[in-house]
């Protein structure tokens, strides 16, 4: 530090010491922004600049002389220094001289410091010196950690999410071309994002011919508006019709480049939904207009008689009940298909309730039944419970009712075989020759309504009752059929 | 007006159980022999390949199917009809059946009255 102005040589013979003095170059060193350090061949530590300082932790007058590996290398990197640096006096080779590379450097307190680390080798007077430059890398290194991780979201996005991401540029001529589509086409819509930028998949072919016109228009419209949303119907993959919603935004770029950022959305699920809530409506609208017209028809047939008996009255209100009751078992279910013996222990429970010391009996299989045909069957068996506990199984000389069901014939129709067998000692006081109204409803409805076959039988162990239904109506869903009408 | 004591012969295509049955039993104390009710148009069609018809009325919509084809054949035929349905709007593509009488459920007895009044024993007389 004494000799101002001059590089000390080697051939003084003396201990190593700081190789700048105090002059231009020692001003440069000082001011770089880089770290600095020179080592000399036996890999001692010559010059260590303010940025070393800063960067490692050793002051400078602490590392003059020491080895370098020592002090700023990780333990796993300093054999191969020492073997490098000996390599290079040897042979004048080192595959680290003259690149810039990524390396972890060692500060004092043992934390690690991400490194861009440049090394050249050359000759002071007649000592052979490197000169390393080092930059920390720990600032940037977190910045690109972070956008990896923003990234690795945005790929997550991409790939995984409900919404595809689309870009297209307009080209110099004018011509916009689709620039990428996020990978999570192929989930939405069966189509390889790789094949639509390649254009092998148009845009145009997908679109339901219904739609294509009115959105070219809307998409002509977004260079107008800047921004915009509409929806149309894409035929996928599978050559299903699905509901989009496409969202499209000019960006202008500053160099000048302008593009579309656009998002697809499949609303088909939505879509459906909304279609059902109509039909859902439509059908309830019906049927309740439907259950009016009974009831007024109930309250007709009172009326003609020439007086009124308190039975009929009970009758008509049995009735009501029992459709309110159904109406309100199928209501709680939102009008879908409801279990079998959910539904008979609903309406048989309604029965028990009036009778509480005979069995009602069931057996059978899980089994779903449509809204229409719960309806029906509610009806029927609520007017056999009717009578039965009138003049059956569950009347003063009742025993009980066994309710069975099973799904017969499978491999051709299915038919849902459901049975009715009551139970009661001595002989029913059914008068067998007289067909009441409500014989009529049990043996006509199933039948009429649900083209089943109903066979009824006075058995003097108590009356059977056995109908069988094609499954597919027994398990229609509310106005399936209706759909297809109420979409004209 | 048909003849004194000669049977007026009305069809009745309706759905629902229920409904049929009651019309049944108000058209027949109105005077009426009632064909059917029928729960589609096909029961509705092989009813009507084998009776005479004078009127008709017919549910709209039949489940799996509508009474289209059977309007069609009472139109050719210059039998009176009127619809009787539960919906609001008519699922019916063919507009000259669109202008045929159309009466909304629920309908009392006296409401029936006065529309076949209105509709069919007028057809029938026309």
């Amino acid at each position: 530090m004494t000799d101002k102005g001059h590089f000390k040589s080697r051939e003084d013979g003396v201990d190593p010491e700081p190789l700048v003095q105090e002059d231009l170059a020692t001003v440069v060193v000082r001011c770089l922004l880089d770290a600095m350090i020179i080592m000399d061949a036996e890999g001692r530590v010559r010059e260590f600049n303010k940025r070393a300082e800063e960067m490692f932790g050793y002051r400078r007058e602490e590392v003059i002389g020491q080895e370098l590996a020592s002090l700023i290398i990780p333990d796993e990197m300093k054999e191969a220094h020492r073997r490098g640096l000996g390599h290079f006096n040897k042979t004048g080779e080192g595959p680290v001289i003259g690149q810039r590379i990524t390396i972890d450097g060692l500060h004092r307190s043992g934390r690690r410091v991400p490194l861009e680390l440049a090394v050249t080798s050359q000759m002071f007077g007649s000592e052979r010196i490197f000169v390393a430059i080092l930059r920390d890398l720990t600032e940037q290194m977190a910045r690109q950690a972070e956008l990896d991780r923003v990234r690795s979201y945005l790929d997550d996005v991409a790939i995984n999410g409900p919404t595809v991401f689309f870009v297209i540029r307009q080209e110099d001529d004018g011509e916009t071309k689709l620039r990428w589509i996020s990978p999570n086409i192929k989930q939405i819509l069966g189509f390889e994002a790789g094949d639509i930028e390649s254009e092998k998949i148009q845009w145009r072919d997908c679109v339901h011919p219904e739609d294509l016109e009115p959105t070219i228009r809307a998409i002509e419209q977004i260079w107008t508006d800047g921004k915009g949303d509409f929806e149309y119907r894409i035929i996928d993959s599978n050559q299903e019709i699905r509901w989009i919603r496409e969202a499209r935004r000019v960006v202008y770029a500053n160099d000048g480049t302008v593009e579309i950022i656009g998002s697809l959305e499949d609303l088909t699920l939505a879509h459906r939904g909304h279609q059902r809530e109509q039909l859902l409506r439509r059908e309830l609208d019906h049927r309740v207009k439907n259950n009016l017209q009974i009831i007024l028809g109930e309250c007709g047939k009172v009326m003609r008689s020439d007086h009124i008996e308190r039975n009929q009255i009970e009758v008509l209100s049995s009735r009501i009940a029992s459709m309110a009751l159904v109406h309100q078992v199928l209501a709680a279910r939102s009008w879908g298909p409801i279990d079998l013996s959910d539904l008979i222990r609903h309406v048989a429970g309604a029965m028990a309730d009036a009778s509480s010391d005979v069995d009602v009996e069931l057996s059978g299989e899980p089994l779903m039944v449509g809204v229409d045909a719960a309806m029906t069957l509610a009806t029927v068996l609520n007017e056999l419970g009717t009578n039965a506990a009138k003049y059956g199984g569950l009347s003063t000389c009742g025993q009980g009712i066994a309710i069975g069901w099973r799904v017969e014939g499978m491999e051709t129709t299915p038919m849902v075989h459901l049975e009715w067998i009551e139970r009661v000692d001595g002989q029913g006081i059914r008068n067998t020759g007289e067909m009441g109204f409500g014989m009529q409803l049990i043996e006509g409805m199933i039948p009429y309504e649900l083209g089943g076959e109903v066979e009824i039988d006075f058995e003097p162990s108590g009356l059977q009752f056995i109908t069988r239904i094609p499954l597919d109506r027994f398990q229609a869903d509310l106005g399936e059929a209706r759909m297809n009408l109420s979409d004209e | 007006m048909s003849p004194e004591g000669e049977e007026k012969r009305i069809l009745v295509v309706e759905d629902a159980f229920l409904i049929g049955m009651d019309l049944k039993i108000s058209l027949e104390q109105l005077g009426w022999v009632v064909l059917g009710p029928a729960p589609s148009a096909s029961r509705a069609m092989s009813i009507l390949e084998r009776e005479a018809c004078d009127a008709a009325i017919l549910d709209v919509n039949l489940g799996r199917e509508t009474s289209e084809s059977v309007a069609d054949y009472l139109t050719n035929h210059h039998v009176p009809y009127f619809f009787l349905t539960g919906y609001d709007s008519l699922n019916i593509k063919d507009p000259a059946l669109q202008q045929m009488p159309l009466y909304r459920k629920p309908m009392n007895r006296e409401g029936l009255a006065d529309a076949i009044k209105k509709h069919l024993d007028n057809g029938k007389a026309a």
